[in-house]
């Protein structure tokens, strides 16, 4: 995989762009679209090379026609980039997921009127890309929302993803059984409360 | 197709770069990307790199500037390179300008008639 230039190289590149230099442009783009499209592929194995490479497309076309969109004060510019690929590979992926769903119940209600045969919904392989993405991005929010907890509050995290919020299952885990039950309620409540404000406050869906 | 190919490609409808101006013309005179990067005197490898330079800027003084900077850059012939870019430039106005009367005219088709215009008459 060929590297992203340097923050220094960058920089230099981007000052250009914002000169009237009519080459900045290119030599922007050539530092910096094959090593971008490589780093999203090894980010994301399983996504269609294609993807990644338009992906990369559209960050750098975004940049190059409006290169103060990026501050060098606020973020190094590779991570930037890696950040706007992201964003505009899922917006990909979202406009992929809408089509193949409404292509797919079309295709269903069309089967079901000539056959009559149960309607088995089977994902194609872009559906399966799109939700192995979607996983992935849960797996690594829920990951950096663990980072952020108390131990306690991990193992409430897990119970409340696995469906056990129960007060007794917390209890029993969090080895809060000499507690009274009036304090017992209190302390469940209290751990639940802030898991669910982080999660929320994350950006996260509620629990 | 390369990386670069295939964004070059992609933008050779884009006004913004250089690389939909020698679309024009390369498809006026019917050149593939061959011809044309011979013609302007580099490789067909150097060709996207050209494309996706930034178109150059319409003001005389600029343009002759904007015109040398990428050539020199990629080692073009400048007369040739200023040549194809005069000959694209104006292809896109005269599309530009075409596709607006298309537009005024079915606009004017749409248009309701006067009240008092005798039935089957258009203004």
């Amino acid at each position: 995989m060929s590297a992203l230039p340097t923050h220094e190289e960058g920089l230099a590149l981007h000052e250009r762009l914002l000169t009237d230099d009519p080459t900045a442009t290119s030599d922007f783009i050539v530092a910096f679209l094959a090593p971008l499209a490589a780093f999203l592929h090894h980010q994301l194995p399983h996504l269609d090379p294609h993807l990644c490479q338009e992906a990369a497309e559209d960050a750098l076309l975004a940049l190059v026609k409006k290169p103060t969109s990026y501050n060098p004060l606020r973020k190094k510019l590779n991570g930037y980039l890696v950040m706007s690929a992201r964003g505009d590979l899922n917006n990909r992926l979202r406009r992929e997921k809408k089509h193949q769903q409404n292509r797919q119940s079309f295709h269903l209600v069309e089967v079901d009127a000539e056959s009559g045969k149960s309607l088995q919904s089977e994902e194609t392989p872009i559906l399966q890309m799109i939700h192995h993405e979607e996983q992935r991005g849960q797996r690594e929010f829920l990951e950096r929302c663990r980072r952020q907890l108390s131990p306690e509050e991990q193992v409430c995290l897990d119970l409340l993803l696995q469906g056990k919020g129960q007060r007794a299952e917390l209890v029993a885990a969090l080895g809060w059984m000499h507690l009274s039950a009036a304090e017992q309620e209190l302390q469940v409540k209290r751990i639940k409360d802030r898991v669910k404000k982080r999660l929320k406050r994350a950006g996260g869906p509620p629990l | 197709m390369s990386p670069l190919e295939h964004m070059a490609r992609r933008v050779a409808n884009d006004p913004f770069f250089l690389g939909a101006i020698l679309h024009c013309y390369a498809e006026s005179e019917q050149l593939t990307p061959a011809a044309l990067a011979n013609y302007l005197g580099c490789s067909v490898e150097t060709l996207p790199q050209v494309q996706l330079c930034r178109a150059p800027r319409a003001e005389a003084g600029a343009f002759t500037h904007d015109i040398e900077l990428i050539a020199n850059r990629f080692h073009l012939d400048t007369e040739r390179l200023m040549e194809v870019v005069r000959h694209g430039q104006a292809l896109q106005r005269l599309r530009a300008a075409s596709s607006a009367a298309a537009g005024s005219l079915l606009a004017a088709r749409d248009r309701p008639p006067p009240p008092d215009s005798p039935p089957g008459e258009t203004p």
